[in-house]
């Protein structure tokens, strides 16, 4: 069984993606600006949380958690890759790559509570900040020690 | 708008099972509770430039009951226009709301268990 990582969820949903829409998809880092060709999607890591779930840390769970922004060309093409993403998260078993980028034979889930927020274009100049949206995902992991 | 609710469900169950020994007050209090250390935290978490968007988030007035539900939950509201957008893209401090509420969640519901168990 391979150990996740948030590094490793967050290729796996990069390659998961990027595969089976065809969008341009990449892991944001710091410093990066975004490319001037739209469609894209851009996948950040937010704050994990961990929790204990058994005495003497036997078990621990662990709240990976991604924000995976959708920028597109027009409303009706933001729409779209909305309802295919949103299928994807809801339904789809995505392979597990390791941190190393070597594809695992395991799998995971995404949390099927995630949240779709639309976000407003406040500059109207700027092109790239129209029609965008977020995802809040969010993968449960257990550890156990060894 | 973004609207972080904060709820406690099912406790008009938890309390008919347990011969109104359970407080429904005190469930309704936890949440409240549970809402204002939120507040306070995305406060001190949130970016300073006039001091609006902080201020509004931990004031009183922005704290709601859910509308429709009488006890036990409650909604905060961002007051501002430009909150939802800071939320998601600040380049720093960005997601300032939700870390707080991800911070408050496994400690809520460990004192929804507590409470219930205790029927304090």
């Amino acid at each position: 069984m391979t150990k996740m990582s948030h590094l490793s969820l967050a290729y796996s949903l990069e390659q998961f993606i990027e595969g089976s829409t065809g969008i341009n998809t990449f892991i944001k880092y710091d410093g990066m600006t975004n490319p001037d060709e739209k469609p894209f999607i851009s996948i950040q890591l937010m704050q994990n949380n961990n929790e204990s779930l058994s005495k003497q840390r036997e078990t621990v769970l662990t709240n990976f958690r991604f924000q995976v922004g959708l920028f597109a060309n027009s409303a009706w093409e933001r729409s779209q890759y909305q309802e295919q993403l949103r299928d994807l998260f809801l339904f789809s078993e995505i392979p597990l790559y390791d941190s190393n980028g070597v594809l695992t034979s395991s799998s995971f889930l995404i949390e099927p509570d995630f949240n779709e927020t639309p976000m407003p274009a406040d500059d109207l100049s700027d092109v790239t900040e129209r029609h965008r949206m977020y995802f809040d995902l969010e993968v449960i992991g257990t550890f156990n020690k060894k | 708008m973004i609207k972080p609710i904060i709820k406690v469900i099912g406790h008009d169950k938890v309390a008919k099972e347990m011969l109104n020994r359970v407080d429904q007050k005190s469930f309704d209090e936890l949440a409240e509770n549970t809402m204002k250390k939120i507040q306070l935290d995305s406060f001190r978490k949130a970016p300073v430039l006039t001091g609006f968007l902080s201020s509004n988030l931990v004031a009183n007035e922005n704290r709601k009951r859910t509308d429709g539900v009488p006890l036990g939950s409650w909604d905060l509201i961002d007051g501002t226009d430009y909150t939802l957008v800071q939320e998601f893209e600040h380049m720093s401090k960005s997601g300032f709301i939700r870390t707080s509420v991800w911070d408050a969640e496994p400690r809520f519901k460990k004192e929804v268990k507590k409470l219930a168990k205790k029927g304090k």
